[in-house]
């Protein structure tokens, strides 16, 4: 008996350390895997990012490939000093949460609507949200411009948010109908033999259950709007009007390109998105347990 | 009755925003432009402009460079989606493990999303610069090619290498949607197949994969969708060239719209275009609904 | 009696009235132009607006600000909307095609009685068409011309090209990669100055893309042209992959490169930002067999076709302002471009920067730089061209072969037109 525990304890723990070790080489795979793939992905804007700090004109002909041989800031006082930065940072914000505010509810209400009821012209709407998205922009460029100058909405933050909708939305609903339908009924239904009605059981049930898909989803069109350029540029002719991805195209001169300085203007824009996603990604665990259902 | 009746009212209450946002401020302009490529409209003179039918279709139809473009417009929407897909679930799934600051790296997966178009082409201009790209320089240190590549300017490389950067700037994208989605899978799943024995592939290939299947199914869509009418990229990178190696629909449409001053012609291409995409995402719509039809009896 | 005198005078106060109010409503002209960011033409625009609004009280003159690239599309929106900004600044080459299209209205009124037409050099300064109808005011005239690092010539021992054949020896042994060191640099992938390199050489030759206003893609000049700067290219004298201008002056700039083609505006970048180089730069000819610079009226300004008689008229005086030596002289002087009218290049000026006098002289030789009488296509052939260009570059497609595929591309793009 003693010597059968002992064996067993012996092999037990042979067995516990050829574990760990396995489980420290898989972690060692893992954690190469997770830099390489990273290094990879993030390599091309530190590359702006590494260009955005050097001496103007010096980042066309000496591409360094980790760090450059002469440094400056120069870049970054002239983008505040010559350009309207703020101003465009902030009608960026503007039209992007204004947008995203306009269309994550309808989108949310859509979707909800349409996973939760079978009623007629179901498919059809669902086929039309795909319609919208499937004309190319240049095509829509003078329509567009012609309607929205009807309605006076040319060179206002109005104008250009509800143009944003064009594309948040359909985008919005195509992927949260996708979500809220890997949601199982049955939460709602248990709720609602608990006395909630339609309306309490998905606010109170199938809501939190998809915070993580709305998340994402309201990151998904954020980003998408962060950086949506034609609309904007149909749209605005007056500069002070301008979002920061039209704001780019003014370094874009008929001889040159300042370069270094789009370079920073593009690290300051990607940043507010990046703080951003940072403080929302938090939201994408999921919330989702077989337990829930149980108790 | 009353109650059926206003039940059934209910869903149609609960698309009514959508709808109204959609036919107002979609529907409109996509109309107007399909009444424009009847006509012989030259932007410069639109107000002159007279219907004449199907002309612009049947001229643009009979012409071989529109199917060559067609071709090439495949195998870009083919070639985006295939690496934008794979990449990004192989994203996904390291991002959905628990790590120390995996909030970091997260964030750090993004940046790409977050850098506008025009910038992603003048990174990548420098990227795959032949004499001074990091591209070049790393590949010949690795000892994968000898003599520098011109990437974009050939013809065998060009269409690649316009892939790879919209599959760089779009991958993020599927990671978040298909992230949400493997967040969602409860973990007792996972733990009650490690009991039963599952092997980590087994796991991936029948829980993880079953699960993301709509996720997967919605982003495969979209980046269709995205790259079939996607300009900015093959227009700035390469112009459609060398000769017509990269010029996809989207290109020719804004050459023959306001390059060269046909209006008209450009936006008869643009429903060519539409009708396009439609018929590739109808193949999916399919799928899916045969996916319903299983899952509801 | 009484009654009638009241009624003239209170006729007359109505006309002094509306008279005086037409004379003061106020107007507002928007002037399109890419140069509101542009610190070498902003006292030139700054300057003309502001005075003719101090001497007109009642007129505003607003910006239409756009960066090149988008201002075309911006403006060519306006104008299919039926309100195109009223003072249009148009380039060499877009000229044409709004000329054609009749989005530019005829000055030829406007200058009537002026002394406008003599005073600006030459009758390419104006955008006429057949019936000799003036469009558009020349504001800049340009010229393209070698540039030479001499202290990498004198290293190496080698005179300044005067021809293809010196020129192709001279960039050989000009070029060292062990040094990273370069013959030359020229735009090399699809942008429009990969389009005027090669055409220089074409222009070498003495051809053009056109003969007698038909394309000519196989005539032996251009093949020629096409395969001189293919030699040019495989033998590694010029970096590869060269993306426009900014990179084309970044290997100049860094010293590296021994000659470069390029117009006078380019002297103002290269003293910012190697003013060492600069001090040791040399402008010569052409390093062709013609030895002639492709080139031709730059920035125009036109009116808007369509207005009503009152705008265009203050329009026209806004342009009748410019026309003058003191704003040509600002012009030329904070450019460092030439202003075509009589006296806009000051011997002040050329004493100061003694290198702007080859491009004054030269200026007289240009070549254009759009196809003769492939004009209002300019846009779309220069497309054509660059797509086959790079074919040829950089896919080895043979120049003959390539040549003849673009000869029957741009004969079907035109009968397309008709």
């Amino acid at each position: 008996m003693s010597a059968f525990a002992a064996h067993s304890l012996e092999a037990d723990l042979a067995l516990k350390a050829q574990a760990r070790r396995r489980k420290m080489i898989a972690g060692f795979g893992f954690f190469v895997l997770v830099v390489t793939s990273t290094i990879a992905v993030v390599y091309p804007f530190y590359w702006m990012v590494m260009a955005s700090f050097t001496p103007e004109g010096y980042s066309l002909t000496n591409a360094p490939l980790l760090l450059p041989d002469r440094f400056s800031v120069e870049a970054y006082q002239s983008v505040f000093a010559e350009r309207p930065l703020m101003t465009w940072l902030g009608n960026t914000i503007a039209v992007t949460l204004g947008g995203t505010a306009i269309v994550l509810p309808a989108a949310l209400l859509a979707s909800y609507g349409l996973n939760r009821f079978r009623f007629r012209g179901r498919m059809v709407f669902i086929f039309l949200v795909l319609l919208c998205q499937l004309l190319p922009a240049s095509a829509l460029i003078v329509p567009i411009f012609l309607i929205f100058r009807d309605y006076k909405l040319i060179d206002t933050t109005l104008g250009v948010t509800i143009a944003f909708t064009t594309f948040m939305l359909p985008m919005a609903i195509w992927v949260l109908w996708g979500y809220i339908q890997t949601i199982p009924h049955e939460f709602e239904e248990a709720a609602m033999v608990d006395g909630c009605n339609g309306l309490q059981a998905f606010i109170r049930v199938t809501l939190p259950l998809a915070m993580p898909g709305i998340a994402a989803t309201a990151l998904f069109i954020f980003l998408e709007g962060w950086n949506h350029y034609l609309l904007a540029f149909v749209l605005t002719s007056d500069t002070q009007q301008w979002v920061i991805s039209l704001g780019l195209y003014s370094f874009i001169g008929q001889y040159v390109i300042e370069i270094e300085q789009m370079m920073a203007t593009s690290v300051i824009a990607a940043f507010p998105a990046l703080v951003v996603f940072a403080i929302m990604q938090r939201y994408l665990r999921g919330g989702l347990s077989l337990g829930g259902l149980k108790g | 009755m009353t109650y059926t009746l206003r039940g059934r009212m209910i869903p149609y209450l609960l698309l009514a925003p959508a709808a109204v946002i959609m036919v107002l401020v979609i529907f409109y302009p996509m109309v107007y432009s399909a009444q424009i490529s009847f006509t012989d409209a030259q932007l410069l003179r639109f107000s002159q402009r007279e219907y004449i039918g199907l002309e612009n279709y049947t001229r643009m139809l009979n012409r071989s460079d529109f199917w060559t473009s067609v071709g090439r417009t495949l195998t870009y929407t083919a070639g985006t989606v295939v690496i934008s897909y794979t990449v990004g679930l192989f994203v996904a799934v390291i991002l959905n493990q628990n790590f120390r600051m995996r909030w970091l790296v997260r964030t750090l997966m993004m940046i790409p999303w977050a850098t506008p178009w025009l910038v992603v082409t003048l990174i990548w201009f420098v990227m795959f610069n032949p004499q001074i790209g990091p591209i070049n320089q790393v590949l010949k240190g690795l000892g994968i090619i000898e003599s520098g590549r011109t990437w974009l300017y050939s013809s065998d490389t060009a269409m690649l290498s316009i892939v790879i950067t919209t599959s760089w700037r779009l991958f993020p994208a599927v990671t978040l949607i298909l992230l949400a989605s493997l967040q969602s899978i409860p973990s007792e799943l996972y733990e009650a197949a490690e009991v039963d024995g599952a092997n980590p592939r087994q796991r991936f290939l029948h829980i993880t994969l079953p699960s993301i299947r709509t996720a997967s199914i919605t982003m495969i869509t979209l980046l269709t969708i995205w790259s079939s009418k996607l300009f900015t990229i093959a227009w700035t990178l390469t112009q459609g060239g060398p000769g017509d190696a990269t010029r996809v629909l989207s290109v020719y449409t804004y050459q023959e719209a306001f390059t060269n001053n046909r209006l008209g012609r450009g936006s008869s291409l643009a429903m060519l275009s539409f009708v396009l995409s439609l018929a590739l995402v109808v193949t999916y719509f399919v799928l899916l609904r045969r996916d319903e039809k299983r899952v509801e009896p | 009696m009484k009654r009638r005198i009241f009624v003239v005078v209170a006729l007359l106060s109505l006309i002094a009235a509306f008279s005086v109010s037409a004379q003061e409503s106020p107007m507002t002209l928007r002037l399109a132009s890419w140069q509101w960011e542009d610190p070498a033409y902003l006292p030139f625009w700054e300057g003309t607006t502001n005075a003719f609004m101090e001497a007109n009280p009642n007129v505003t003159i607003e910006r239409f600000a756009f960066p090149i690239d988008q201002l075309w599309n911006q403006i060519n929106l306006q104008v299919a909307a039926g309100t195109p900004p009223e003072l249009l600044e148009v380039t060499g080459f877009n000229v044409f095609e709004y000329m054609n299209l009749g989005v530019l209205a005829p000055l030829n009124d406007c200058f009537a009685g002026t002394d406008i037409v003599e005073k600006v050099d030459g009758e390419d300064s104006y955008a006429v068409d057949a019936d000799g109808n003036i469009y558009a005011l020349n504001l800049s005239a340009r010229t393209l011309a070698l540039w030479v690092n001499k202290p990498m010539f004198d290293a190496a021992g080698v005179e300044v090209p005067t021809n293809f054949e010196e020129f192709k020896a001279a960039a050989i042994a000009l070029t060292n990669p062990a040094k990273e060191e370069f013959g030359l640099v020229l735009t090399n992938t699809a942008h429009s100055r990969f389009y005027e390199s090669v055409l220089d050489m074409v222009v070498g030759y003495g051809g053009h893309w056109t003969k007698d206003g038909k394309p000519a893609f196989t005539e032996p000049e251009v093949i020629q042209g096409v395969q001189f700067f293919k030699d040019l290219f495989d033998a590694g004298v010029m970096p590869i992959g060269v993306d426009g201008a900014p990179s084309q002056y970044a290997f100049f700039n860094s010293g590296k490169v021994a000659m470069t083609i390029d117009g006078p505006w380019y002297w103002a970048v290269v003293s910012e930002q190697n003013p060492e180089l600069a001090a040791n730069i040399e402008i010569h000819r052409m390093p062709t067999d013609s030895g002639l610079p492709t080139g031709g009226p730059n920035n125009l300004i036109g009116i808007a076709a369509g207005l009503d008689d009152a705008t265009f008229a203050v329009a026209c005086e806004y342009i009748k302002s410019i026309a003058t030596t003191e704003w040509g002289q600002v012009w030329t002087n904070s450019s460092g471009t030439i202003n075509p009218i009589e006296g806009a290049v000051s011997e002040d000026y050329l004493i100061e920067n003694p290198w702007f006098a080859f491009y004054a002289e030269d200026l007289a030789n240009y070549v254009p730089v759009a196809a003769p009488g492939l004009e209002i296509y300019h846009g779309s052939l220069q497309t054509m061209i660059n797509n086959k260009l790079v074919e040829v570059m950089y896919d080895d497609k043979p120049v003959e072969q390539a040549m003849a595929e673009l000869q029957e591309e741009v004969e079907e793009f035109i009968a397309d037109q008709m």
